[in-house]
């Protein structure tokens, strides 16, 4: 064998995962908005911190709470086979918009949607700064930064979509908690200013993981809002469930293709943790759905 | 060498037995039958196979004009300890029993997890009657008689049945989520009968149920842990239906759980050709568990 053709073939093999998978599979980081883009309505007095949840830890050994957020971002977390675009969903953790859940809502959430096929896309948005309540009307306007963090972070996605091997047409979001509450936002379009043409960031596709809901959000269910898929446990006593009812009732008058599972047990927070009883279902829920959407294919294996 | 081989077939052949054994018997709802019967069907009781959602024996019988009700006891087959058990109520809308689809092909999978099935064929609003009609609605009345008359007997039964009475819950489907409805919510209690100990289910599960404001107002605290599932797509028994008897379990603190579908319509029974809806028997199962009505 010539040298040449030893060296083809090494290369060959060296670079053959590029070929079949197109693009590296390596995680990265991005800033939501570039220099002199971002308002300045929230500043924190104190640096970003990272506190690590005692309980509850992931596979990597813990559970990371960011607290005093300043610098939006979003972590790009690739699906593993690349051979052909992928379904990607933006993730929210929630943490009460005082801290971002970053692992049990974030990383794991995109391990998971990873071994699916899906492009996972976790956004670290701005959290309000200590003694703001989300309720009071200073944290509501502020509250409304946090959704812009959202909605960029979303349009990103869509304006990369071809950069990043993502379909167009199966980006959707995914919210925890607070996240569900930004969710819900996007798609019923009650954030008051728009940034960005909805064209930009609508979702085709939306899940719900106990989400916080307001009012007004309930109320702005309409007909044009995403296929979405809704669970919360019936003894959560954080975003109570009868509000996920309120939700999931007008999107039936609206005919939005949706689907609401009410657990029994599981209180909120519960993530996608295998150990929880009935609510450890949802997952495996979602994916059924994702299937039935034509999202993804054959991923579901049954519960 | 061949002693061996005469015990295998021995064990083989006692295991067929069981088998055998468990073959489902009938057992009259009345023993003493019904005096002035006011169910009169011009026809007498028929059994018409349906071409739609065949089981794979080809089966999906409704019966029509039943006069003298019946419960189907579908043992499981082998036990050393009572089991839980599930009184089902099939659905027809009260003008027949869908015996198969929300039966006998239920009864079947129940006994695959370990659970005893009585299938309730109660009686039905004669075809020549308007269920809707006055004449309609009483009948339903005696209906709902019917439905907690056997859930009465099955546990009158539970020690010759080999029941475990802390288990013992009801499974409705449509107008049988109705009955199913009823028998939670007493709408209807013997007379000389103690509800706690004699009737009251100790779970209940809705399936694409015809719950109603009757319903909803009857809710307290005092209702098994429920499980509803219904699709949102359903024109039949439409999902908001379910949602306002779900909320008032939730009023009530009641434990329940409720899955609304995307798709599936009504009628879908086990769910098996009908896309994701067939997840519901496999989420009952783990709620099941969750109660403590089945083991891990």
């Amino acid at each position: 064998m010539s040298k040449t053709i030893k060296v083809f073939l090494i290369c060959l093999w060296i670079f053959m995962p590029i070929f079949v998978y197109g693009i590296s599979a390596e995680p990265f980081t991005l800033a939501i908005y570039s220099k002199g883009e971002i308002d300045n309505t929230i500043v924190h007095q104190i640096p970003e911190e990272v506190k690590k949840a005692p309980s509850r830890i992931n596979k990597l050994g813990y559970n990371r709470g960011y607290y005093n957020v300043s610098t939006p971002e979003l972590t790009v977390f690739p699906a593993i086979d690349q051979s052909k675009p992928t379904p990607a969903i933006v993730v929210f953790p929630g943490g009460g918009f005082t801290h971002i859940t970053y692992d049990k809502e974030g990383t794991m959430i995109a391990d998971w949607l990873n071994s699916l096929g899906i492009t996972a896309i976790v956004v670290k948005y701005r959290t309000l700064p200590k003694g703001i309540h989300r309720n009071s009307e200073e944290g509501k306007k502020l509250v409304l930064s946090i959704v812009d963090d959202c909605i960029h972070a979303v349009s990103i996605v869509n304006t990369n979509a071809a950069e990043w091997n993502i379909d167009p047409d199966k980006i959707g979001i995914m919210g925890f908690s607070a996240g569900g509450r930004i969710c819900a936002s996007i798609i019923t379009q009650t954030h008051s200013h728009h940034p960005i043409d909805y064209d930009n960031y609508k979702p085709d596709f939306c899940c719900l993981v106990y989400p916080g809901l307001s009012e007004q959000q309930i109320e702005s269910v309409n007909a044009d809002l995403p296929p979405t898929f809704i669970t919360v446990a019936r003894d959560d006593k954080v975003t109570p469930a009868n509000k996920t009812i309120d939700l999931y009732s007008k999107m039936l008058i609206a005919n939005v293709p949706s689907e609401m599972h009410i657990f029994m047990n599981g209180a909120h927070g519960f993530g996608i943790y295998k150990d929880r009883g009935v609510v450890s279902n949802w997952p495996l829920l979602f994916e059924n759905w994702m299937d039935k959407l034509e999202i993804t294919s054959h991923n579901s294996q049954g519960l | 060498m061949i002693q061996l081989k005469s015990l295998q077939l021995f064990l083989i052949l006692n295991l067929m037995g069981s088998v055998i054994l468990a073959k489902p018997f009938t057992v009259p709802l009345y023993k003493d039958g019904i005096k002035d019967n006011p169910f009169k069907p011009i026809n007498d009781e028929k059994t018409v196979n349906r071409q739609a959602d065949q089981n794979e024996k080809g089966l999906n019988r409704a019966i029509y004009n039943v006069t003298d009700p019946d419960l189907m006891v579908y043992k499981v087959p082998k036990s050393d300890k009572p089991t839980a058990a599930v009184v089902v109520f099939p659905g027809g809308g009260f003008t027949h029993v869908t015996i198969d689809k929300e039966g006998i092909d239920v009864a079947e999978w129940l006994n695959g997890i370990g659970i005893t099935a009585v299938i309730v064929k109660y009686r039905t609003v004669p075809e020549d009657y308007d269920r809707g009609s006055e004449e309609g609605l009483k009948l339903r009345e005696l209906i709902v008689e019917d439905a907690v008359n056997a859930v009465y007997v099955s546990r009158k039964h539970a020690t010759e049945w080999n029941l475990d009475v802390e288990k013992i819950g009801v499974m409705g489907f449509s107008a049988g989520g109705y009955l199913s409805g009823a028998v939670i919510t007493q709408m209807y209690v013997p007379d000389n009968v103690d509800y706690e100990s004699a009737i009251r289910p100790d779970f209940a599960c809705l399936i694409y149920p015809g719950v109603n404001k009757q319903h909803n107002s009857r809710v307290d605290s005092t209702l098994p842990p429920v499980f509803i599932t219904v699709a949102a797509d359903d024109q039949t028994t439409p999902a908001p239906r379910s949602i306002s008897f779900y909320e008032k379990l939730y009023e009530n603190s009641i434990p329940a759980e409720l899955h609304v579908f995307q798709n599936g319509s009504h009628g879908f029974g086990l769910g098996e050709n009908r896309g994701m809806v067939n997840s519901w028997p496999q989420l009952f199962e783990k709620w099941l568990v969750e109660n403590g009505i089945l083991d891990k």
